[in-house]
């Protein structure tokens, strides 16, 4: 990790953690993983291999088998139901599936992210919301470029656009981390692509630390430049993009035994 | 082959892979025998205990006969009073609904497993729930009118607890069927369990609870019209009367005018249904 002893101080430290799934799963083995303040980690991997536990770990919608998780100075294991709300607060999150509330406004959507530090009644609809959150969500809007949709209804957006109102909805929520859960999966290229470039620009801009799990190649060679990647749970490469060969990154979509790689290398 | 031989080869069959033809006939469990019988039982013993009277079934062509000539025409001497009556009862209806639905929407909230704030508390509300609509809304009515006596007072009780009881499940069971996605978007920017219910419950449960809601108004119209046979007000404190005293001409107006109201009130519930799915949806889609 060369450029992370520049930027700051480690806002996530995660040691030796385990995760075991009840159904006997191990998703994740020993993993020691750190990311500094205004850092942008892609987290790459095969479906199941355990990019998105270990990101749900980091603010407990898993509960980690064992090892240590610290996040802005959390111990996310131990923290309590109010600790963890305080921390979940500073912690913005974009998912794969969107998760708009379909029926409400886009405006309405963007206010909501103010919930956690401004939770009064009038800022469940965006109609009642207090002027600051009406403005400041209109700005949030405004910088993913979608403030013309602003009455309208959530599900009559592209999925882009959609996706992009999210975005916006995670700055209103003025998080200090970022946690992008596969964000372009159920997106078409070039949408995608817009998002992915939206999502660089602000994490940037306001300096967020970005943690982006993805599972395409293409666009962690694209966007990426610390690549951690996972293969069946264990952490297997952690370096900057440009010092990853393609036999590198192709060999953790390879399946898990021993057997599938030698026939893979038999067949090159 | 004898019977017993095709239940035994039906039985043996699950257990090994058979290439015969199946037969035609397989015996019924011996479950269903068993509740066939008690339901005939009981039909036959009714029959035999409740000693139907053949000459009193007779003489009921006549009186039906009698019953059509007295009511027509239909007398609309009392009709300004009736006409008092029925709006009593349109208003019961209305008034008791409202009641009945602003009360289900917490209700529900705290029934639903996935709001529920206590596992416990859920399962108390779906209990209370239940037994509110186990107990018919003539039989609510009875209670009210002995709570506050004579009047629409009672109807309008006994309507919003029948409606309460529909309406909590109806509305706890749809807001189980909410998407978890925007629920844990919005718990995870660290919104209280009320706001997540208000941001995101409500607003995907809103279209349901409002079609639930126009289907209970219709049923409260077609409850409430009879409720005043007991003594809860409206139109049904005018028709038993009618009925004793052999007024059939009143009565059939009464009956034509609660016809009237509860097609109306069908009528005017599907249309707005109608706007409300829109005419995208009801498009002939196969």
């Amino acid at each position: 990790m060369p450029q992370s002893d520049t930027t700051g101080s480690n806002v996530i430290r995660v040691a030796r953690l385990n995760k075991v799934y009840s159904t006997g799963t191990q998703a994740l083995k020993d993993i020691n993983f750190t990311a500094t303040a205004g850092e942008t980690v892609v987290l790459l991997g095969a479906n199941g291999s355990g990019k998105s536990t270990l990101q749900k770990c980091l603010n407990r919608l898993v509960e980690p088998t064992s090892g240590s998780v610290e996040v802005l100075s959390t111990d996310v294991t131990t923290a309590n139901k109010r600790q963890l709300t305080a921390l979940r607060r500073q912690v913005g999150m974009v998912h794969q599936r969107i998760n708009l509330v379909r029926e409400l406004s886009v405006l309405t959507n963007v206010v909501h992210g103010a919930l956690g530090r401004a939770p009064s009644p009038r800022n469940w609809i965006g109609a009642t919301a207090k002027p600051e959150q009406r403005d400041e969500a209109m700005e949030a809007l405004h910088r993913v470029g979608l403030a013309h949709t602003a009455g309208k209804r959530a599900e009559q957006l592209s999925g882009g656009q959609q996706q992009r109102v999210a975005i916006a909805r995670m700055l209103m929520q003025r998080p200090k981390i970022v946690l992008a859960d596969e964000p372009v999966a159920a997106l078409d290229p070039h949408a995608g692509r817009a998002v992915m470039d939206m999502l660089w620009e602000i994490t940037e801009e306001q300096n967020l630390t970005l943690i982006c799990t993805l599972h395409q190649l293409e666009l962690a060679r694209t966007y990426g430049s610390r690549i951690v990647a996972l293969r069946d749970g264990n952490l297997e490469i952690d370096t900057h993009i440009s010092q990853l060969g393609n036999y590198q990154l192709e060999r953790l979509y390879t399946a898990n035994s021993a057997h599938q790689v030698v026939l893979e290398g038999a067949a090159r | 082959m004898t019977p017993l031989d095709a239940t035994t080869t039906a039985a043996s069959d699950s257990g090994k892979t058979v290439e015969e033809l199946p037969p035609r006939f397989t015996f019924p469990k011996w479950t269903s025998v068993a509740l066939a019988v008690l339901l005939l039982g009981l039909a036959v013993n009714g029959l035999i205990r409740m000693d139907i009277s053949w000459e009193r079934m007779a003489e009921g062509p006549a009186n039906i006969w009698d019953f059509v000539t007295g009511a027509f025409p239909p007398n609309l001497e009392r009709a300004p009073n009736l006409a008092e009556a029925m709006l009593e009862t349109l208003e019961m209806a209305i008034i008791g609904t409202a009641i009945g639905v602003l009360l289900s929407v917490p209700a529900a909230v705290l029934a639903a497993q996935n709001t529920t704030p206590l596992g416990p508390v859920g399962v108390a509300m779906r209990f209370i729930l239940t037994v509110l609509r186990s107990i018919p809304e003539l039989v609510w009515a009875l209670i009210f009118v002995m709570a506050v006596g004579l009047g629409p007072l009672a109807g309008i009780f006994a309507i919003a607890v029948d409606v309460l009881g529909f309406a909590g499940r109806f509305f706890a069971e749809r807001i189980e069927e909410v998407e978890r996605g925007p629920i844990d978007a919005l718990r995870s920017t660290g919104a209280t369990g009320i706001a997540v219910v208000a941001g995101a419950v409500m607003p995907a449960s809103f279209a349901s609870f409002t079609a639930t809601s126009l289907y209970c108004l219709e049923k409260a119209i077609r409850g409430a019209t009879i409720l005043g046979m007991v003594g809860a007000g409206g139109i049904g404190m005018e028709l038993t009367p009618a009925f004793t005293l052999r007024q059939f001409d009143t009565a059939l107006t009464i009956i034509l005018m609660i016809l009237v109201v509860v097609f109306l009130a069908e009528q005017l519930s599907s249309l707005v249904r109608r706007k409300m799915l829109g005419t995208d949806q009801l498009q002939r889609a196969v």
